[in-house]
C-alpha cells in the first residue's frame, strides 16, 4: 500500500495514505485534537509547496513528518510568546521546608517500561500532559519527544539553560505525580514513611 | 548533604546534560542513603528512556492514540491539498 521511498504519491492521495499517521504523530506532542488536525493540514500544505525538493532519500511518511514536526515546534514558539508564564511550581506541595519529601513518591503500581503497547498508559500520560502549564508542556516534550537538546530548546522558547532545566524539572515532578494520581503507583502499604 | 529537593533538581538536569563533579558526587551519595529519592529517580529515568525508544518509533507510536481524522477532516483537507497543488 505504502509506495516505496523514491516515489511521492500525488498529493490528492496523502490524506488517505499519511493522515492518520501524521494525526496520530501531532495528537502526542500537542494534546488538543483540533489543534493537532490543523497541525497536519498546515504541514501538508506546506508538503504541497516543498514538493519539488523531494529527494526520494527518505520515504515520503519520514519527509512529511519531518514537515511536521517544524510546524510543531513553530506551535512551541507561538505558545512560548502567549504564555510568558512558567506556570506552577509544584516543588512546594511536595517537599517540606527543610527539602525532605513530604509523603515521599509512592512506587509506581505498573513499571512503565513493561507497558508500551498498553494504550492506557499513554492515554494517561497525554491527559497528564494536557494539564501541565503550556510552558512546561512544551519544553518537556520537545525534549523527551522530539529530542531537542537544551540549546535548541532555549532558543524556541527564548530562556537561559537554567530556565529551561527549571521548566524540565517541573514537567517532571508534575508528571509523574499525575501519573501516580492515575493509578501508576503501589498499592496502600508500599507508601514510604 | 543534599536535600531530596536538591536531589530532584539534580537527578532531572542529569537526563539534559552532564552535571558537575560536585553535584554528580552529592547525589550518588543522597542516592545510596534515600529509598525515597532512589525511587522517584529510576522512575523519572524510566519514563525518560521510555519516551526516546518512543519517540524513536515515529513512524508507530506504539498504541500511543487510536485516534483517526474524522471523515469530514479527511475530506477538507483533501480539497485544500488538491486545491494548492492545482494552483502551486
Amino acid at each position: 500500500m505504502t509506495p516505496a521511498r523514491g516515489a511521492l504519491p500525488d498529493p490528492g492521495e496523502w490524506v488517505d495514505l499519511y493522515g492518520d499517521l501524521l494525526f496520530r504523530y501531532a495528537l502526542t506532542r500537542v494534546a488538543d485534537p483540533e489543534l493537532a488536525r490543523d497541525l497536519v493540514q498546515e504541514a501538508l500544505l506546506a508538503a504541497v509547496q516543498a514538493r519539488g525538493s523531494f529527494s526520494g532519500r527518505s520515504a515520503p511518511a519520514t519527509w512529511l513528518v519531518g514537515i511536521l514536526k517544524h510546524k510543531i515546534i513553530d506551535h512551541f514558539r507561538r505558545t512560548a510568546r502567549e504564555a510568558p508564564s512558567d506556570g506552577r511550581d509544584p516543588e512546594p506541595d511536595l517537599f517540606e521546608p527543610d527539602g525532605r519529601w513530604r509523603a515521599g513518591p509512592q512506587q509506581w503500581r505498573t513499571d512503565p517500561a513493561l507497558v508500551m503497547d498498553r494504550h492506557e498508559f499513554w492515554r494517561a500520560l497525554r491527559g497528564c500532559l494536557a494539564e501541565l502549564p503550556p510552558r512546561q508542556a512544551g519544553v518537556f516534550v520537545l525534549r523527551e519527544l522530539e529530542g531537542l537538546e537544551t540549546g535548541e530548546i532555549c532558543q524556541v522558547f527564548g530562556v537561559t539553560p537554567t530556565n529551561a532545566w527549571v521548566l524540565l524539572h517541573r514537567a517532571r515532578l508534575g508528571l509523574r505525580q499525575c501519573l501516580e494520581r492515575a493509578g501508576f503507583r503501589a498499592a496502600g502499604e508500599e507508601s514510604s514513611r | 548533604m543534599m536535600t531530596c529537593r536538591e536531589a530532584a533538581r539534580a537527578a532531572s538536569q542529569a537526563l539534559d546534560g552532564p552535571l558537575p563533579l560536585r553535584r554528580r558526587l552529592g547525589l550518588a551519595l543522597h542516592l545510596s542513603m534515600c529509598r525515597a529519592c532512589a525511587r522517584y529517580v529510576r522512575e523519572v529515568r524510566a519514563l525518560h528512556r521510555l519516551l526516546q525508544e518512543w519517540a524513536r518509533r515515529a513512524d508507530a507510536p506504539a498504541g500511543a492514540v487510536d485516534t483517526r481524522l474524522s471523515p469530514e477532516d479527511r475530506e477538507r483537507i483533501r480539497r485544500a491539498l488538491l486545491e494548492a497543488a492545482g494552483s502551486a
